[in-house]
């Protein structure tokens, strides 16, 4: 059963700006439902409300046909993984798992045997006894990832389980991680701000933008058909290059469908090449066309310091109207500038 | 190791033991003047080893000072005032850290002024009410000064606003009850800050002097510190009984010494063992 959040609106408590206005999402039973966007843009606060953490100021949550929106945390059975572990500094990794199940009605022998399971799946077993003081980062946070499955609770919530890792980690925690939801059937949301853990990880991806839901899909519909600039300038790396155009429509198309040579029919503009960073696979180009910089990625390699004719082939345009919305192909007119939608 | 180095830890070292002495000396000094006999204790020059060993000085400041009733009294009334104090104030601390509640901020305001405002002000009201309440020589009218210090929640309650919100936050979202969160979370979490803030309540009040002579007119809950003032005037005249007064001081130390010792072993396990990360 889904996870269904209605008519969401939130304020802080001592701020009269509300952060998340009229929020309409649901969260397929069984998916890894990824909330994507900038710093601020309120992934953390919804996470929070479906936990419970946070209060809702208005409109409700529903878990299963269940109205959950003014439960008590501990009573929605969801799960909860933190950016910096929140483990009990003072338990052992056993007594950590140990303290959630305690509440809930087991017999001692149910809650060991669960303990013996979510430690073995987490190759945590020989680390039972051991004080979260005298564990690393990686080893932190599958106790945190322990603590949350041994509660088979209805989803997971995940705020930013990763970034605290380095790198390597990092990516051998993330198929853990997708392993791990492949076993459970289970639901997950998981917040981040890193749009490779969102491609790589998602069954849907959620992008957020100032409090409101720019679009959500598929990974791959999210990457090919973005629904609107911020998305299309979001995703993607980097993300795509935008011309206001006269009448006030845009037209895009990514760094990679940016072309050196091409025929009359293309769209095409001139443009002097500033800078080019080889990146091992491909390069990536910055152009100055007059009306604002574009990016280029490309194999090809190309004169520094030149001036180019850039081409971009009819299937690799974009086309956006006024309000900034994916549209029907136009008739292209006069070039006013390059746009960013952070901007 | 160079020779800058070298000087470097020569001057340390003399440093240390110039403060090991400084901080040591008196000790030592009470200590044997605690076994001298009653000429030894005043001569001139002073004796830095007793040339006669006079334990039964031990018993007589025993006997003199009361220890029986007094010492009785110490335990009883330090004990009590410390459990009394830590838990009012873990629960004021705990609550002006964690809840958010009307008023709030002018509680906060009066508590602190708790902390300014010093006792030799404030215990003349707080005599005549007593005497008036008629409390003057009862246990409780000692313990109720107790049940509130705005120093001791004040740095409480920091203790606790530093403990990270996602762990409450996780017990939370773990069922654990209001409860269970403080008593199972937040405390084991504050624990260096408790055990400290234990031993510094529990010395005030075995050391303390000032209340118990102020608001009492007889012996009935006087403790130790009071009763040492029996001991000087023993002795032959015109010469006090130094090295009795001394073996008195040695066994009103010497509980505090052994807590010390224990305690500190544990705070430190508290901080080193189970930081806060
Ligand atoms: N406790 C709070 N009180 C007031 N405003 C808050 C509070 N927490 C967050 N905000 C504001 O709400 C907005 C959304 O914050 P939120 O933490 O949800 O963002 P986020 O998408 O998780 O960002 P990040 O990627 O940086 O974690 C921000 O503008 C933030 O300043
Ligand atoms: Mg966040």
């Amino acid at each position: 059963m889904p996870i269904i959040l209605k008519d969401i609106k939130k304020i802080y408590p001592g701020s009269k700006e509300p952060v998340i206005e009229g929020l309409n999402l649901t969260i397929k039973d069984g998916s890894f439902t990824v909330l994507l966007g900038p710093s601020g843009c309120g992934k953390t606060t919804t996470l929070r409300m479906i936990a419970g953490l946070e209060d809702v100021t208005e409109g409700t949550i529903t878990v299963d046909n269940t109205d959950i929106t003014r439960m008590e945390p501990g009573d929605r059975n969801l799960a909860m993984v933190f950016q910096n572990y929140a483990i009990y500094p003072h338990m052992s990794v056993k007594g950590n798992i140990e303290f959630g199940l305690k509440n809930y009605k087991m017999t001692k022998e149910q809650i060991a045997q669960r303990i013996k399971d979510v430690l073995e799946l987490t190759g945590l077993t020989e680390f039972a006894n051991r004080m979260p003081n005298q564990l690393s980062g990686g080893q932190r946070q599958r106790v945190a990832l322990a603590r949350a499955i041994s509660k088979s609770p209805k989803a997971f919530l995940m705020d930013e389980p990763l970034s605290n890792l380095d790198a390597k980690l990092r990516n051998q925690m993330r198929s853990e991680l997708i392993q791990m939801f492949k076993q459970m059937e289970t639901t997950f949301v998981y917040v981040t701000h890193d749009q490779v853990e969102a491609l790589t990880m998602a069954t849907d991806i959620v992008v957020m933008h100032n409090g409101k839901i720019m679009q959500q899909g598929s990974p791959k519909e999210i990457y090919r058909n973005p629904q609107n600039i911020f998305v299309a300038q979001f995703i993607g790396d980097p993300g795509m290059n935008v011309f206001l155009l006269d009448d006030g429509n845009y037209i895009g198309f990514k760094p990679r469908g940016l072309r050196s040579s091409g025929s009359d029919r293309d769209f095409s503009f001139e443009a002097d090449l500033l800078t080019s960073e080889f990146l091992g696979f491909d390069y990536q180009y910055t152009f100055e066309t007059g009306m604002g910089r574009i990016v280029m990625r490309s194999i090809d390699e190309l004169e520094p310091d030149n001036h180019y004719r850039l081409y971009v082939q009819d299937a690799d345009l974009f086309f956006f109207d006024k309000d900034q919305n994916v549209c029907e192909p136009f008739a292209i007119g006069g070039l006013k500038g390059v746009y960013h939608a952070d901007e | 190791m160079s020779i800058k180095k070298r000087i470097f830890r020569v001057l340390e070292c003399v440093l240390l033991i110039i403060l090991f002495v400084m901080f040591i000396f008196p000790f030592y000094w009470t200590l044997i003047t605690s076994v001298k006999g009653l000429y030894e204790a005043v001569a001139y020059p002073p004796t830095f080893w007793p040339s006669e060993f006079h334990f039964e000085n031990y018993a007589q400041a025993w006997k003199h000072a009361d220890f029986a009733h007094f010492g009785k009294n110490s335990i009883f009334m330090s004990v009590g005032a410390t459990i009394i104090l830590m838990l009012s104030c873990t629960m004021a601390a705990y609550g002006f850290a964690r809840f958010e509640f009307k008023g709030k901020k002018g509680l906060f305001f009066l508590m602190m002024a708790d902390i300014v405002i010093p006792a030799q002000v404030i215990f003349l009201p707080i005599f005549v009410m007593y005497s008036k309440m008629k409390l003057l020589n009862t246990y409780a009218s000692y313990f109720f000064l107790f049940v509130y210090s705005g120093g001791v929640i004040f740095f409480l309650r920091n203790a606790f606003k530093q403990v990270p919100a996602e762990l409450v936050e996780a017990a939370r979202l773990d069922g654990a009850s209001e409860f269970s969160v403080m008593f199972r979370v937040m405390l084991p979490a504050v624990k260096p800050f408790m055990i400290t803030q234990i031993m510094l309540s529990f010395i005030s009040k075995w050391n303390g002097y000032f209340w118990i002579q102020t608001l009492t007119t007889n012996d009935h809950i006087r403790t130790l510190p009071i009763a040492m003032n029996r001991l000087s005037s023993i002795g032959e005249e015109f010469i006090s009984a130094w090295n009795v007064t001394m073996a008195g001081n040695v066994m009103l130390m010497a509980p505090l010494l052994i807590l010390y010792i224990f305690a500190n072993r544990q705070i430190k396990v508290a901080f080193i063992g189970n930081g806060i990360k």
